[in-house]
């Protein structure tokens, strides 16, 4: 094996070092608080009174339900709403558009989005304002209210809203991998429609692929806190934005039940997994035996051109949060019911820009490092993965990786961030710029890894071989052929790891210290009372900053090969 | 009986429409096996694509279809009655044998009817008690008779067989293209196998699809 290849066998243990023992050490770190166990604040004798203490604690009981309505209710209803999208309106234009979306997307930041939601929707928001008088009867803003209501339905409806794409994203890239079009020509030959196809054979096939993706939304749905914060139920709020409180209380001593509510989650978490396994098993015999039975399902669903107008739909509601958030940066009075800002003015730019620059550089240097670090693993990792395909065909490695990659993704970040605190505390690493670009890079590098590992591997090995045969040298080959032709994938989940770095908020807080303010995190903070014309420009500046990135990973392989055609 | 008269596919081109290969006019009688055959891209999967009803955008069809009385060409692929056979046997994963047959009986049979005809498919194939056998633990051989016998279950009045000995070894692919054969002619079902392999053509009648004869 050549000393380059020796070198990159190293890197899927150092990957796992670096990403998997801030979980395993963060967990550890929040569950001894949970029994008492915090000697920082003089609490050193084991004790179940924390878990009381959490359970007694106003609102406790409301706020898990929430978080438990609202997590499952999106993880079920974005995987419904993506089957029932691949099932009436696979082959339609609708659809084909959507697909072309979902990189801008998924690219969006979590807040971002929930902020663009609320100017869309508030009692005040863009849709009364369009809707008013003429159709609504309105002339003032009306007392009910679409977001923060006391259910978390608004909550609800925009993290399906915001999950959808990414559930999608890796629906259609599993069914990349199965063959689609032939097993639909097969099942139109048995007498079946496209419909029933989909949800009888294809739609069943895809369910396990899913599976991991949707952990991860359920993971995320239970432990979101920026979302809650901007559209969530106040009193009580979710679950997670409670421990988050009780993390932040000046009692100190709050921290202990903080920690039992944190490792009560990552329970919860563990348990909501194992149910959604059990049901999904539980579906795939109760489908093959409804399959079976024979029914054929319409030709012509009714359903098929109401989800072709949907697919159009998702991206323009993100484009309308968008073009609504501009109008706020520039408005200087909106009032209601006016469809338009009556005055402009840029001062908010530029008190924006005033207050915010510093974050902003702050925010794209740490996003680049994290991308960047995280790139080299993932490409190494990868790279030892051609090495064992080489010695021995074998994909054992590949399959046992991935449920590791997903960890950070399936665990809540609550869980684990007040232990990695604590941890860093110790060592003198809190609040350091290092230990941020650390913790980016715990969840920047599964997304990173999840979206390379595709293209990745389907590259021709024999480009490589022959390269380094006629170079002399593997490494030239990798960097003069393999990389080059692979420019377009690397660049775009690059671009992608940035965008996760730019969305984390929770991370960011608990690690920063405060001394590390980035554009998410006073995007939040200012989100829940400050001037909607600044929050309007806090928004786009925190969703233009990944744009900007895939604007330039699009454009850069764009100009290096526009006089190859086999390259575009 | 299987006719096509004066089948053609075009793909708009830089010239306009450009014509995969010459118009295909033929029959294909009752039990008889018609094996076309050609280099590869010629268009032969296409030329079965549009016969099953499943052409899709760019390509356009020109001529007509006949299977007895009834004209396919404005028939949805579901109406057409046209069984598909392809290299891979497509077997449903999360179905078991017995429910990947049945899924091709039609909803009018009750359980019971459905058991039997499954049943007597399987003794006939020589895959007796396969009923509750997962797909992943069958054998290419059975994979591939199950997969016809699927295909058969639906009653068909016309076959179409995409190289579906391709992936099979050569020992296999004989027995298995020597079953087919026998079943198809037992059926008496008009059938259209698309090769580029000699072999597969045993003593069948040969159509070279760029030649048009």
């Amino acid at each position: 094996m050549s000393r380059l290849r020796q070198m990159f066998s190293l890197f899927p243990w150092l990957t796992a070092v670096l990403f998997i023992l801030p979980v395993l050490i963060g967990v550890t770190g929040t569950w001894l608080p949970a029994f008492g166990y915090l000697p920082d604040i003089g609490a050193t004798a084991f004790s179940i009174s924390p878990w009381q203490q959490m359970l007694d604690y106003p609102g406790a009981g409301s706020a898990l339900r929430i978080s438990l309505l609202t997590a499952w209710g999106a993880a079920v209803l974005s995987l419904l709403i993506s089957c029932a999208l691949l099932a009436y309106s696979w082959n339609s234009r609708g659809l084909r558009w959507l697909r072309r979306s979902l990189p801008a997307l998924l690219g969006v930041p979590h807040a971002a989005f929930a902020i663009g939601m609320v100017a869309l929707l508030a009692p005040a928001g863009w849709i009364m304002k369009l809707l008013s008088p003429w159709a609504t009867g309105l002339e003032s803003p009306a007392f009910f209210s679409l977001v923060n209501d006391s259910h978390g339905f608004s909550l609800l409806l925009i993290l399906t809203l915001k999950e959808l794409p990414f559930v999608l994203f890796m629906g259609l890239a599993a069914l990349s991998q199965m063959p689609v079009e032939r097993t639909l020509h097969v099942c139109r030959s048995l007498g079946y429609s496209d419909a029933a196809a989909w949800w009888r054979v294809l739609i069943p096939q895809l369910l396990p692929r899913l599976r991991l993706p949707i952990f991860a939304v359920l993971a995320y749905g239970l432990s979101v806190v920026d979302m809650a914060l901007i559209v969530g139920p106040n009193t009580p709020p979710s679950f997670a934005v409670l421990i988050d409180r009780l993390f932040n209380h000046p009692d100190i001593s709050m921290r202990l039940p903080g920690s039992a509510g944190a490792t009560l989650l990552l329970l919860l978490t563990s348990g909501s997994l194992l149910l959604w396994y059990l049901l999904e098993r539980g579906s795939l015999l109760w489908i093959a035996r409804r399959a079976s039975a024979g029914q054929r399902g319409r030709l012509h669903h009714p359903f098929s051109r109401f989800m072709s107008l949907f697919s159009w739909s998702l991206p323009m509601v993100t484009i309308a949060a968008f073009i609504v958030l501009v109008l706020w940066s520039f408005s200087f009075r909106w009032s209601f019911p006016d469809a338009l800002p009556s005055s402009y003015s840029v001062q908010f730019w530029l008190r924006g820009w005033e207050q915010l620059h510093q974050p902003l550089w702050l925010t794209l240097i740490t996003g680049m490092a994290s991308a960047f670090i995280g790139m080299v693993l993932v490409v190494a990792c990868l790279e030892h993965e051609v090495t064992l395909r080489r010695r021995r065909g074998s994909i054992k490695a590949r399959i046992n990786l991935l449920w590791l990659i997903y960890i950070p993704l399936i665990t809540p970040q609550i869980s684990f961030l007040f232990g990695i605190q604590q941890v860093l505390l110790q060592i003198n690493a809190w609040g350091n710029w290092l230990s941020l670009v650390w913790i980016h890079l715990v969840f920047v590098i599964p997304y990173l890894f999840l979206s390379l590992s595709g293209p990745y591997r389907s590259f021709d090995d024999r480009y490589l071989r022959q390269a380094s045969s006629l170079s002399g040298s593997e490494w030239r080959a990798l960097w003069q052929v393999k990389w080059p032709m692979l420019l377009k994938p690397l660049l775009y989940v690059a671009a992608l790891g940035f965008a996760v770095s730019v969305s984390q908020y929770l991370a960011t807080l608990y690690i920063g210290a405060g001394r590390l303010p980035t554009v998410t995190t006073e995007t939040v903070a200012i989100a829940s009372g400050g001037d909607r014309r600044l929050i309007g420009v806090y928004s786009l500046f925190q969703w233009l900053l990944p744009l900007l990135i895939y604007s330039c990973a699009l454009l850069i392989p764009y100009l290096c090969f526009r006089q190859r055609k086999a390259m575009q | 009986m299987l006719q096509l008269k004066q089948l053609g596919i075009s793909t708009g081109g830089e010239k306009g429409q450009e014509p995969l290969f010459p118009e295909v006019s033929l029959t294909v009688q009752d039990g008889q096996i018609l094996v076309i055959m050609g280099p590869s891209g010629c268009g032969k999967s296409t030329l079965l694509a549009a016969i099953a009803g499943n052409l899709a955008p760019p390509f356009q069809m020109t001529g007509t279809i006949h299977l007895g009385d009834t004209a396919l060409e404005q028939l949805p692929a579901q109406q057409r009655k046209v069984g598909l056979l392809y290299q891979d046997d497509l077997l449903f994963p999360h179905m078991n044998v017995l429910q990947n047959l049945a899924f091709a009986l039609p909803a009018s049979l009750d359980r019971k009817q459905r058991a039997q005809r499954i049943a007597q498919a399987l003794s006939h194939a020589d895959l007796q008690g396969f009923q509750h056998r997962d797909i992943s633990t069958l054998s290419g051989g059975e994979r591939a008779r199950i997969s016809l016998l699927r295909t058969l279950l639906a009653e068909p009045r016309a076959i179409l067989l995409d190289e579906p000995f391709n992936k099979l070894d050569k020992t296999l692919r004989e027995q298995f293209r020597d079953w087919v054969f026998s079943e198809l002619r037992r059926y008496r079902i008009p059938t259209i196998l698309v090769t580029h392999d000699a072999d597969d053509c045993g003593d069948n009648e040969i159509y070279d699809l760029v030649k048009g004869e």
